[in-house]
C-alpha cells in the first residue's frame, strides 16, 4: 500500500471506474480461458486441444462460458460508455484520457531517461502515456472483439442482411480479426499491464488501488507529479479564496 | 365379438351365420373364375402395366366393407382354387397354401401387389434419360433392369420376343432362379407374364402352345420355363409379415423349382416331399402343431416388419453398394431403438400422401441417384426434417446455431453427420479380368473385380461367404462429397470397366451376356492358346490382380471378346465391340468417346449410392469440433484425394482434390484477400505492439537495474 497513510490519500478511481474495472478481470479473464479451447479447434487433428475441449466438458460448454463472457463484456463497454456520457467523473477522465503531444515527449524523455541520456523522468499528469495506451488498447479491443464477436455469434443474420458476395468475406475478416486481436489483446493484458502494476520496480507485488481508489499523496507525487501540483494550487487557491 | 361367445343369443348367431353364408357364396363364385377354365381366367387376368393380379373373391372395387376386426381373426388357410385347407380334419391337406387366396380373402390382394418391392419395375415406364443409356434394359426395376449390381456386366432379362435362342441370357423363369427370387417377394413378374397372363394358367392352356422345358416360341417369359409344374410365386405376404419367417427353407424349395410350395415351408406350415426339379410332384404334409382345433391357422402376425426381416434382403447389396453396418454401434438411430418403417413408413402409416392409404404397400423410399424405379414416389420416406425440426418421437431438434446459413443451403444433413462410413463398399467393380480370389460362387462372379474405397482389391463374395453382414470388417473411411439436386451429399460413386456393344443408330450401349465373358476367360485359362491376347492383360501397380489399363491390354480384351463373340455365334451385327471404362467408351487402346454423364457420377454406366444410413451422433458430426473441423488445411473435406479414373497407364489411380470435384477453387479462408490481409493485418500488429511494450519493459527495468546498482556502488 506504500509507505504513507491512507487517511492523506487521494481518491484515483471513483467507485464506478473501480466496478468497471471490476467487471473487466472477471469477463476478460473467463473470456482467455474458454478462448485457449476455442482457438484450438483450429487445429483439430491434434491430440491437445480435444483433450482441453474434454477437460471444458465439451465444445457447447466452452462456447456458453466464452459467449456469457462476451455478454458481460458488452455489458461492461456499455457501462463505460454511458459513464463517460453522463457522470462528471468519467466525462473528465475520458478527456484526460485523450493522447496529447506531452504524451509523446513523455515517451520520448521516459525512454532516454532509460537509456541514461536523461537524468530525470518525465513528470506526468493524471495518466501517463502508458495508462492512456493501456485505456485506448483496452477500447479498441473492445471494440474489435464486441463487433466481431456479434457478427460471428449472429452469423446467420449478419449474412441475411449482406449482399451474398460479401458474406464469406465479411464472416472471414470478423474471424481473423477476432482471433488475432484476441492473441494481442491477451499478450499485451498478462506481459504488459500486469508487468506495470505488480512486476514494475517498486510495484510489486501491486496495490489494492483497484480494490479502494486510493493512491497516498507520495504516490501521487512520485507518479503523477503535475497532478499532485494541480491539486496543491487548487486547494491553496481554495484557502485564499476562502 | 359379445354376440358370438354368447350361444344363447339367437340374433348373434343369425347375423354370424349370415356374414358366413355371404362369404361362402362370394367364395363360391371367386373359385368358379379363378380355378377351372384357363380361357376364363384370361379373360381376369389384367392387361398390361399396373393392372397385374386378379382380383380375388370378396375383395376389390366389388368387396362388401368388412367391419372393422383390428386383428386378423381366426382363418383357415386355402389353396390356389380357394379351397380350404383343414390339415386337422383332414380336408384338402396335400396341397400347398395360396397367400393371395387365404390373405386377399380380406385384404386387397391387387393393390397390395402393385407396391414396387412385388412389382419391381415390371411394366414401368423407362424414364428416358435410363433408356437413352442403357439398350438392354426393358424396365426400370430389378426386373429387367440393372439387376441388384453396381455396375455392368451382369445377366439381363430376355425381351418378349427373341429371333434367336444365343441371344436369350435371362427369361422371367430364370429371374427365379438365378437367387433374383430369394428375395422377391413374389407377385408381380412371379406371377404373371409380360401380356398379364397368369404363367402357370397359361401355359397348362393347350390354345397358347406352350410346353414345359420347351423353347416355346422364344418367349422370354416361357423359353424353356416349367410354371406349369412349378406354379407361379404369389406375393408372399408372411415372408414379412412372419418375423419368424424362415427364408433359407424357402428359398431351398425355390432351387428345387418348388415355387408355389416355398410359401407353405417358409412359413412354417409344413413340409414338402418331392422336386419339381427332379420330375416329381411334391405334396405337403402340415405341421399340425401350427392349427388350432377347429383347422385355423395360429400365426404370430407383425403388422409392420421388423428389422431384421428387411435386412435380410438389404444388408448384402447395403454393404456391397453403401459399406453399409446397420448396426446400433455405427448408427444413432438403430441405437436409439428406431426401427426401419419407423422412417420408411408405408400404408396408413405413411408421411406422404403419396403413397398413404390403407394396405397401400409402397414403402416410403428416398432418392437413389442410380436407383430408377417408380422415380414419381422419390422422399417419400420420413425425411431427417420431419424429426429433426419438429422434435417428433422426442427427436433432438437440431438448431445449428452459430452455422453460417450457406452451409444448410448447400450441404445436405448427411455431408456432415455421416462424416465416416465403418464399412468398406465397392468402390470399383471391373467386369474384364477373371477374379481368382478363393471362395466366389457361382463361377460367373469370378468376372468381377472390386476394389474397395482405398483401392484396394476386395474379394466381397469371399468375404459373403466366410461372415456374415454382422462380422464386417470395419474399415472406416470417409466419403465421397458430389453436388446432387443443388445439395452436397456423401456418396459412393462406383467406377466401372468393362466390355460394351456400340449399336448403330442408338445413343446408348449394350453389353455381351456375363456368362459368355466368364467363358471367355475360362476357356482362355484351361488353354492359353485359346484367346492368347488376354494373356498380354498384366498387373501393372503390383496388388497381385491384373487390369485392363495399357493401350495394348485394352486391344487384347476388346480383340478377345470380338473373337468370342464371333466363335459362339452372338449376332454382333450392326454392333461395334468397346471397352468402357467410366465415361470412356474405348474403341481401340488408343481411340475413345467420352461418354455423357451427370458430375455426381463417375460413370453413366456405374452405379452412385447416396449414404443415408449409419448416421453419426451430432457430437461426432463435421462442425461439433469447430470450423476447422472442414476449413482447415489438415481437414480433408476439401482437401481429401478422389479417384477419378481408377486406373492410369500405370495401373494407378487418377485422383483429384476433393474441393475441385465440388468447384470450390480452394479453401475459401486462405484465398479471399479480405481474409488474408486481415490475418496479416493483426499478426503484424501484434508482433509490433508487442515488441515495443516488451522493450519499453525490458529498458525501464534495466533503467532501474543500473540506477540502483550504482547507488549501491556509492553508497
Amino acid at each position: 500500500m506504500g509507505k504513507g497513510s491512507l487517511d492523506a490519500a487521494v481518491l484515483r478511481f471513483p467507485l464506478h471506474f473501480r466496478i468497471q474495472h471490476f467487471l473487466l478481470i472477471i469477463s476478460v479473464t473467463l473470456l482467455v480461458l474458454s478462448a485457449i479451447p476455442l482457438w484450438a479447434t483450429r487445429y483439430p487433428f491434434s491430440g491437445w486441444p480435444a483433450g482441453v475441449i474434454d477437460q471444458f466438458g465439451g465444445l457447447e460448454a466452452v462456447r456458453a462460458v466464452h459467449r456469457r463472457a462476451g455478454f458481460l463484456l458488452i455489458f461492461t463497454f456499455a457501462y463505460h460508455l454511458l459513464y463517460v456520457l453522463i457522470h462528471p467523473d468519467g466525462r473528465r477522465d475520458f478527456l484526460l484520457m485523450l493522447p496529447t503531444k506531452k504524451d509523446f515527449a513523455d515517451l520520448f524523455q521516459n525512454l532516454s531517461y532509460f537509456l541514461g541520456k536523461s537524468q530525470k523522468p518525465p513528470r506526468f499528469g493524471r495518466f501517463a502515456y502508458f495508462e492512456k495506451f493501456d485505456y485506448w488498447a483496452m477500447f479498441w479491443g473492445c471494440v474489435i472483439m464486441i463487433g466481431t464477436g456479434i457478427i460471428m455469434l449472429y452469423s446467420q443474420t449478419v449474412a441475411a442482411v449482406l449482399p451474398p458476395t460479401w458474406t464469406n468475406a465479411v464472416l472471414g475478416v470478423a474471424r481473423e480479426a477476432h482471433y488475432h486481436e484476441a492473441i494481442l489483446a491477451a499478450l499485451a493484458l498478462f506481459i504488459w499491464h500486469v508487468f506495470n502494476v505488480h512486476f514494475k520496480p517498486g510495484k510489486f507485488p501491486g496495490s489494492l488501488v483497484w480494490w479502494h481508489g486510493r493512491i497516498t499523496r507520495e504516490e501521487q507525487e512520485k507518479e503523477h507529479p503535475l497532478e499532485h501540483e494541480e491539486m496543491v494550487s487548487v486547494s491553496a487557491l481554495n484557502k485564499e479564496i476562502l | 365379438m359379445k354376440l358370438m361367445s354368447n350361444p344363447d343369443n339367437g340374433w348373434g348367431w343369425f347375423v354370424v351365420s349370415l356374414i358366413f353364408a355371404s362369404t361362402f357364396l362370394l367364395l363360391a363364385l371367386g373359385s368358379a373364375t379363378i380355378g377351372g377354365d384357363p380361357a376364363k381366367a384370361q379373360v381376369n387376368a389384367p392387361q398390361g402395366p399396373g393392372a397385374e393380379g386378379v382380383a380375388p373373391p370378396g375383395v376389390g372395387s366389388t368387396s362388401k366393407p368388412q367391419p372393422p376386426t383390428g386383428v386378423c381373426p381366426p382363418f383357415k388357410l386355402r389353396d390356389e382354387q380357394g379351397n380350404v385347407i383343414d390339415p386337422v380334419h383332414g380336408i384338402n391337406d396335400k396341397v400347398p397354401y395360396s397367400p393371395k387366396q387365404t390373405c386377399g380373402a380380406c385384404h386387397n390382394y391387387q393393390l397390395i401387389t402393385e407396391g414396387f418391392h412385388f412389382a419391381q419395375g415390371k411394366g414401368e415406364a423407362l424414364p428416358p434419360e435410363y433408356a437413352a443409356r442403357y439398350n438392354w434394359v426393358l424396365f426400370p426395376g430389378n426386373y429387367g433392369g440393372n439387376w441388384c449390381s453396381p455396375a455392368p456386366l451382369y445377366r439381363q432379362l430376355a425381351p418378349k420376343k427373341n429371333s434367336s435362342a444365343r441371344m436369350i441370357d435371362m427369361t422371367s423363369f430364370d429371374f427365379v432362379t438365378a437367387t433374383c427370387g430369394d428375395c422377391h417377394p413374389g407377385g408381380g413378374p412371379l406371377e404373371y407374364d409380360r401380356d398379364g397372363f397368369r404363367y402357370d394358367v397359361r401355359m397348362r392352356d393347350p390354345a397358347a402352345g406352350l410346353t414345359p422345358g420347351g423353347e416355346n416360341h422364344l418367349d422370354g417369359d416361357y423359353f424353356k420355363a416349367r410354371w406349369s409344374e412349378t406354379g407361379v410365386i404369389e406375393a408372399d405376404c408372411l415372408l414379412c409379415h412372419l418375423p419368424e419367417y424362415d427364408y433359407k427353407k424357402r428359398n431351398e424349395q425355390l432351387a428345387d423349382l418348388n415355387f408355389k410350395w416355398a410359401a407353405t415351408v417358409g412359413a412354417g406350415f409344413g413340409h414338402v416331399k418331392g422336386r419339381v426339379a427332379a420330375g416329381e410332384r411334391p405334396e405337403v404334409t402340415y405341421n399340425l402343431d401350427r392349427f388350432d382345433a377347429d383347422g385355423n391357422i395360429k400365426l404370430h402376425l407383425a403388422p409392420e416388419p421388423r428389422n431384421e426381416t428387411c435386412l435380410h434382403c438389404h444388408a448384402k447389396p447395403g454393404w456391397k453398394k453403401r459399406g453399409a453396418a446397420f448396426s446400433p454401434r455405427t448408427d444413432v438411430h438403430l441405437k436409439a431403438g428406431l426401427r426401419c418403417v419407423d422412417c420408411h413408413a408405408a400404408g396408413s402409416k405413411a408421411v406422404d400422401p403419396r403413397i398413404r392409404g390403407k394396405e397401400v404397400h409402397q414403402i416410403g423410399k428416398g432418392d437413389d441417384p442410380s436407383g430408377w424405379v417408380r422415380n414419381d414416389l422419390d422422399n417419400t420416406m420420413r425425411q431427417c426434417a420431419d424429426c429433426h425440426v419438429t422434435g417428433y418421437l422426442n427427436a433432438p431438434v437440431a438448431k445449428h446455431e452459430g452455422l453460417p446459413p450457406v452451409h444448410l443451403e448447400k450441404l445436405s444433413c448427411q455431408a456432415c453427420h455421416i462424416p465416416w462410413r465403418p464399412v468398406k463398399s465397392a468402390q470399383v467393380q471391373v467386369s474384364d479380368v477373371f477374379n481368382t480370389g478363393p471362395l466366389i460362387t457361382p463361377p460367373p462372379k469370378r468376372i468381377w473385380t472390386f476394389y474397395d474405397p482405398f483401392m484396394k482389391y476386395w474379394n466381397h463374395y469371399g468375404e459373403l461367404a466366410r461372415f456374415t453382414t454382422r462380422d464386417q470388417p470395419t474399415d472406416p473411411y470417409r466419403p465421397v462429397l458430389t453436388w446432387y439436386k443443388g445439395k452436397i451429399y456423401p456418396v459412393n460413386r462406383v467406377h466401372s470397366a468393362w466390355p460394351g456393344l456400340v449399336e448403330e443408330g442408338k445413343p446408348g450401349l449394350n453389353q455381351p451376356f456375363m456368362k459368355d465373358i466368364f467363358l471367355m476367360w475360362q476357356k482362355h485359362r484351361q488353354d492359353p492358346a485359346q484367346y492368347p491376347e488376354l494373356a498380354k492383360i498384366k498387373d501393372d501397380n503390383g496388388d497381385g490382380v491384373p487390369e485392363v489399363n495399357r493401350p495394348e491390354e485394352i486391344d487384347a480384351f476388346i480383340q478377345s471378346v470380338k473373337a468370342y463373340l464371333t466363335d459362339t455365334g452372338f449376332d454382333l451385327a450392326g454392333k461395334t465391340v468397346v471397352w468402357v471404362m467410366d465415361d470412356r467408351a474405348y474403341i481401340s487402346g488408343t481411340e475413345w468417346r467420352p461418354l455423357p454423364k451427370h458430375d455426381f457420377e463417375a460413370s453413366p454406366y456405374a452405379s452412385v449410392y447416396k449414404y443415408s444410413h449409419d448416421v453419426a451422433p451430432a457430437r461426432a458430426a463435421l462442425g461439433a469440433k469447430g470450423c476447422a473441423d472442414c476449413h482447415s488445411k489438415e481437414a480433408p473435406w476439401f482437401t481429401a484425394r478422389i479417384v477419378i479414373y481408377p486406373f492410369g497407364e500405370d495401373g494407378k489411380p487418377v485422383t483429384m482434390k476433393q474441393a475441385d470435384h465440388l468447384r470450390y477453387q480452394t479453401v475459401p479462408s486462405e484465398a479471399e484477400p479480405w481474409i488474408y490481409w486481415t490475418r496479416i493485418f493483426f499478426i503484424w500488429l501484434t508482433v509490433v505492439v508487442m515488441l515495443g511494450l516488451i522493450g519499453h519493459m525490458l529498458l525501464e527495468a534495466w533503467r532501474y537495474y543500473r540506477k540502483n546498482s550504482k547507488g549501491e556502488k556509492s553508497g
